[in-house]
């Protein structure tokens, strides 16, 4: 019985890194971490079914922005690529992405998203898009302290138009509130929360809203599981 | 018991601590970058060293990365070194053929009718 357990334990603790590793592709003929070059073409048989082919590639899109904050979108942009690609996707160069749409005449995040996905996928040959809206992004001036806030809405479209997976994630940060007596110690408060520069604030929470969901989001070819 | 556990944990945790790959701190330089695109000389120079090191060393450049370098010397007007960086890519990434194919015969074209 004792011997049980723990085989138990140990298989318990190996499964422990499948957990929250997302959906895989169950795509035929396709091997886990092998690049593939394109679709074989075959002929079915009357009892296969075609699934659709699981996206390869990714392409980001430029950042829509909802927020008062310039810097926003392309901050974000920039935290984007590494876990797309930890996925297990080949992600497009998101600054040269950026700059042959503009050269395509789309200076708008807005309008790249309003694009049809089919013709967006196509210039790029892309697999699937990845959509990124910043809802919020704010910091909230509450008394003695400042309260940083992210909210983003993520998308992965396929190139035919289907959307493949969503995900919201809101995130805050306050700094703890330190219990300090007298006019001192209010003052101390008040310097620190008006020169607390928010920038790296923002990115981590970025970064960690990133982390969250894209462990939720469905893997690509590439994907070995416990790297990112 | 307590050693199976321990052991299973070790086993479990040193393959979490590995990168899937070696971006060269792409990400931090990016930010930078967009920050204050008066650095994209030093953006450029890390990349393209970045890469030189995973040359030698014979491992998977990230994705995206010669790409990006091809895009910044075409910024500085160097188009023959933007066009070895995404030939680069082409030949790395099966998935950025189409497109790199794209940028680089746009290239091309733009140098005979000069």
């Amino acid at each position: 019985m004792k011997d049980k357990i723990n085989v138990l334990v140990f298989v318990f603790a190996l499964l422990s890194t499948g957990l929250g590793s997302g959906l895989a592709w169950a795509a035929e003929g396709e091997e886990a971490n092998e690049p593939s070059v394109g679709g074989d073409t075959a002929t079915l048989s009357t009892t296969e079914t075609l699934t659709p082919a699981a996206p390869t590639s990714i392409l980001i899109a430029p950042v829509v922005n909802h927020s008062v904050d310039v810097d926003a979108p392309n901050i974000v942009l920039s935290t984007l690529p590494i876990p797309m690609a930890g996925r297990g996707y080949y992600v497009f160069p998101v600054n040269t992405t950026k700059i042959v749409l503009e050269q395509e005449g789309f200076y708008e995040a807005e309008v790249v998203h309003q694009q049809d996905p089919t013709a967006l996928a196509a210039l790029f040959g892309a697999d699937a898009i990845l959509y990124v809206v910043i809802n919020r992004w704010e910091a909230q001036y509450i008394v003695l302290s400042t309260r940083v806030t992210v909210d983003f809405s993520y998308r992965l479209v396929s190139k035919a138009g289907e959307e493949l997976w969503q995900a919201n994630q809101i995130l805050s940060y306050e700094p703890n509130q330190q219990n300090s007596n007298g006019a001192a110690g209010l003052i101390a408060s008040l310097i620190v929360s008006a020169v607390e520069n928010t920038s790296p604030r923002y990115l981590s929470l970025t970064e960690k809203a990133n982390s969250t969901v894209f462990r939720r989001s469905p893997t690509g070819p590439y994907y070995v599981r416990g790297k990112r | 018991m307590k050693l199976l556990v321990l052991v299973a944990f070790v086993f479990v945790m040193s393959g979490c601590s590995r990168n899937l790959y070696d971006w060269g701190g792409y990400n931090d330089h990016l930010y930078d970058y967009y920050s204050d695109p008066s650095t994209a000389d030093a953006f450029l120079i890390s990349l393209e060293k970045h890469l030189a090191k995973i040359e030698s060393a014979q491992g998977t450049p990230a994705p995206g990365l010669y790409a990006e370098v091809g895009t910044l010397y075409l910024q500085k007007g160097d188009e023959y070194q933007a066009t070895q960086f995404y030939q680069k890519e082409h030949d790395a990434w099966p998935e950025s053929r189409y497109f790199m194919a794209t940028l680089i015969k746009s290239l091309n074209k733009r140098k005979d009718t000069e």
